[in-house]
């Protein structure tokens, strides 16, 4: 009986939080990688985190990174079918890697149906994929990419280095532009040579190409894209990847199999299913039956349920941070142009208790506001609550009574979150109102900049790839697409950052507008979201070998590696 | 009659052009869809070649100039978040809409048709008050409690039905339950209601004198007099399930329109919603004029009336 309440349950509070149903069918890039289910709820499996990134591994100048060798033995042959439970609507632009706008979601499929030359893979962020090695030259200028040998697509036409000039040059997805601009020509040196050159030091060049970042480097078979047009292409996508399209029931039902041509390995199983479904009960009670092998994000009110329920494993995951934005911070009327005020704030925040009543300890109590797993991230130091020092600070500001503030307004659907933020606000002094805003309103205001209409105190999260400086870059530097915030401190030594090609002065630079960020409590962390994936008995793997294996991504991959018995 | 005919086309036409510009201005006070297409980070100038590709850019009386001109056509334009012609993604939902509705409905006449009869007969008795009390659960439970409730019985319990998906007739079961719950118990009570006004009519008390048997005189002469408004509620109840199906799309994860709609809702596509809308507009109109032209042709007073 409990199982029915925990179903009834889950599904009337995600239809409050979510305005009629749980699932999410935008592309924005926090719509899909963060998911907009709550978790809650403790659990005893081990955790699994996003995989950290180590920044050595893009490609040191003159030398070559040579990826592993094309395997002779293939291992077993494909068998049995992997049922799947995707938690948003899907979109058929998934299937094509040139309008990729750096979302998980999209690489969740583009893992399954594409390959890359380049792409991150377990322990292995610049993993040569369809390169065989690849080589960026002395004074970053240039990249030259070696493709393995007898590479084909899906319907069996080679791959070859005019499908890699292709699908650089119709790429129009994230990054676009930047990757565009700086590349000057793309010349195919042979059939299985290509070589990149740039206008000039290209340093990022290898984290756009080949992380998640961006989709630039995942290779489309030009002649068929160019015959099908892209319409055509989202209708029967054909790609390299480890398993084939097959047909697509109303993009509720997607139905793969394995590509046993594809270079790496034999995949696992003969079949994935991907399927779409927005309600996190069903996915739950797909598990329990055994109908679904693997389901994204279970909600809190499902957790206990689950971990009584033999048939189903929980796999907890941790995701990216949230943090505050204070609007108009730099405006001298604002209170929180004190930092001593902007330091309270952070002092008030017991994140623990954050993480315990959002996340039931599923998510991490310690960060700051750019992903760890981010090349480039500074390492966060524990932050404890200190009620009394915050309450010192406010009255140092002359706030000792605190003051009101008209708003504070959380990504949605995660208002409790910002109920609890409020809570612990108001232990200070700091009295406002929690404002429910529309998703994709919110969203919209995010990516408005100095524009955005916001006000009093946002809380923010980002699912977006890339690195520090992409971070720092957006939010933080003066003009940045989603940045409210205009600050010579960073600005200088930002603009120092894009000028050099000296990766050790990039370094230190941007380790020292991250320090800026921190100590001038520009954006206090506030908790990093776990996500609760769950599986059921016949996949082979245990879930921490499943899920998040891949670098910046919660998702199960690589799928090829998974395998069920049965 | 003609000028009936002509009236009522006008009528229904001039109703289509108010629910198109309705749908078409409130769609946009939802925001700049652009957003919602853009990767993170995005500059100006991506947003603004976003929007110029779906053609948000041009100005409203344009884009609605281009939005009429293209209804005409029967092109409803192509959804901002699939890449694909709403046209084609609304007629590969409308089957399986259809599906379940005519699958709910056929529940709904099974169940709510002997227990409106089984209750008029026997007013007032038990059998009447266990049919009451199934037509007042059936209109009080949301289809969703419904919903979960078989899904924990039948699926996770006995593990006779799947729990979701499309494909085959077990998948149909529950989700047509779910929809033709309310609408078996609105058919009881109408299937009531009406017998036992019929049970009441004199030419019902002659039947009996000239010593019809009772079985003859319930379904050969009330029950057929009782059919005229079931036919109509069940005309209108078709195409109201087949656009009200959202939740119970969702739960079950059925791919009908109720949850094509909430996909375009959600992720600012106004041709999805446009297009979706306006044809839930256009079933609902020609059901309308199909049942004023029946009417009218039944009883010609309507047509001198109105």
């Amino acid at each position: 009986m409990r199982k029915l309440w925990a179903l009834l349950l889950a599904f009337v509070l995600v239809a409050a939080a979510c305005g009629g149903d749980d699932d999410d069918t935008t592309t924005d890039p926090t719509a899909d990688d963060v998911s907009a289910e709550e978790t809650s709820d403790t659990t005893e499996a081990d955790q699994v985190e996003v995989q950290d990134v180590e920044s050595d591994q893009a490609g040191v100048a003159g030398e070559t990174v040579v990826g592993d060798p094309t395997p002779t033995d293939r291992g077993p042959e494909p068998s049995g079918t992997l049922d799947y439970a995707w938690h948003t609507a899907f979109s058929p632009r998934w299937f094509d890697p040139s309008v990729n706008t750096s979302s998980v979601s999209q690489f969740a499929t583009q893992y399954i149906l594409h390959d890359a030359l380049v792409k991150s893979m377990p322990g292995r962020p610049f993993f040569p994929s369809l390169a065989e090695e690849y080589t960026v030259a002395d004074d970053f200028t240039s990249v030259n990419f070696v493709l393995r040998e007898g590479l084909t697509f899906h319907d069996g036409s080679p791959l070859t280095t005019e499908d890699v000039k292709f699908s650089f040059e119709n790429y129009s997805g994230s990054g676009a532009s930047t990757l565009q601009d700086m590349t000057r020509e793309i010349e195919l040196v042979d059939d299985r040579s290509v070589t990149f050159h740039f206008n000039g030091p290209f340093l990022d060049f290898m984290l756009l190409y080949g992380s998640t970042a961006t989709g630039a480097g995942w290779i489309v078979p030009s002649d068929y894209y160019q015959e099908v047009g892209a319409e055509g292409f989202l209708e029967a996508p054909i790609g390299a990847g480890p398993f084939r399209f097959v047909e697509n029931q109303d993009n509720v039902n997607i139905v793969y199999e394995a590509f046993e041509d594809y270079w790496r390995k034999n995949p696992g199983v003969q079949t994935i299913n991907f399927n779409a479904i927005t309600d996190a009960a069903t996915r739950y009670a797909g598990l329990s039956t055994g109908e679904l092998d693997l389901a994204n994000v279970m909600t809190s009110d499902l957790l206990e349920t689950i971990e009584s329920d033999p048939n189903v494993d929980l796999v907890p995951t941790t995701a990216v941070p949230f943090w505050i934005e204070f609007m108009g911070y730099q405006d001298p009327e604002s209170p929180f142009n004190d930092i001593r005020v902007r330091e309270a704030v952070t002092l008030a925040l017991d994140r623990t208790a954050i993480n315990d009543g959002e996340t039931g300890g599923g998510g991490e109590a310690t960060g700051q506001w750019i992903p760890r797993q981010q090349q480039g991230a500074l390492p966060a130091e524990p932050i404890e609550q200190d009620l009394d020092r915050a309450r010192e600070l406010m009255a140092e500001a002359g706030y000792a009574d605190g003051f009101d503030v008209s708003a504070l307004t959380p990504l949605p659907p995660y208002f409790s979150l910002g109920e609890r933020v409020i809570q612990m606000l108001g232990e200070i002094g700091i009295r406002t109102e929690l404002v429910q805003m529309d998703r994709g309103e919110f969203l919209a205001q995010v990516n408005n900049g100095t524009d955005a209409n916001f006000e009093g105190i946002v809380v923010n999260i980002s699912g977006a790839g890339g690195d520090a400086a992409v971070r720092v870059r957006n939010f933080a530097a003066c003009g940045g697409a989603a940045s409210r915030v205009c600050d010579p401190n960073i600005d200088e030594p930002f603009a120092e950052y894009e000028a050099s090609t000296d990766p050790v002065e990039r370094e230190e630079l941007l380790n020292q507008i991250q320090q800026y960020i921190i100590d001038e409590h520009i954006f206090p962390y506030v908790y990093t979201l776990g996500l609760n994936m769950a599986q059921g008995p016949d996949v082979e793997q245990p879930g921490n070998e499943v899920w998040a294996q891949i670098p910046q991504y919660v998702y199960p991959g690589p799928w090829e590696d998974i395998t069920v018995s049965g | 009659m003609r000028t009936f005919f002509i009236r009522r086309i006008f009528y229904s036409v001039i109703t289509l052009v108010i629910l198109a510009t309705t749908i078409f201005g409130l769609v946009r006070l939802t925001g700049d869809p652009a957003y919602l297409l853009a990767p993170e980070g995005a500059t100006e100038e991506e947003l603004q070649s976003i929007r110029e590709d779906i053609g948000t850019d041009k100005s409203l009386p344009l884009q609605f100039g281009t939005f009429i001109t293209d209804l005409a056509r029967g092109d409803f334009g192509t959804s901002f978040q699939n890449g694909q012609p709403v046209r084609d993604l609304y007629f590969d939902r409308l089957p399986n809409s259809l599906l379940l509705v005519a699958a709910a409905l056929a529940f709904a006449l099974v169940v709510g048709i002997p227990a409106g009869i089984i209750s008029a007969v026997y007013n007032g008795r038990w059998m009447d008050t266990v049919s009451k009390v199934v037509a007042l659960t059936g209109m009080a439970i949301p289809g969703f409690i419904l919903a979960f409730a078989m899904m924990f019985v039948f699926a996770v319990q006995l593990q006779w039905l799947p729990v979701f998906g499309i494909g085959s007739w077990k998948n149909l079961v529950m989700p047509a339950i779910a929809v033709g719950w309310y609408f078996a118990a609105s058919t009881l009570r109408l299937v009531r209601s009406s017998m036992l006004e019929i049970l009441d009519a004199d030419y019902v008390k002659l039947a009996r004198l000239k010593g019809m048997t009772e079985r003859k005189v319930v379904l050969k002469h009330a029950f057929k007099n009782a059919l005229i408004p079931l036919i109509t509620l069940t005309g209108v109840n078709f195409v109201v399930m087949i656009n009200v199906a959202t939740v119970i799309e969702l739960v079950f994860t059925w791919p009908g329109l109720g949850s094509l709609l909430i996909e375009g809702i959600r992720g600012r596509d106004f041709p999805l919603v446009q297009g979706v809308t306006i044809m839930a507009g256009i079933m609902i109109v020609f059901a309308n004029f199909t049942i004023d032209m029946i009417y009218a042709w039944v009883d010609p007073r309507i047509r001198l009336n109105r």
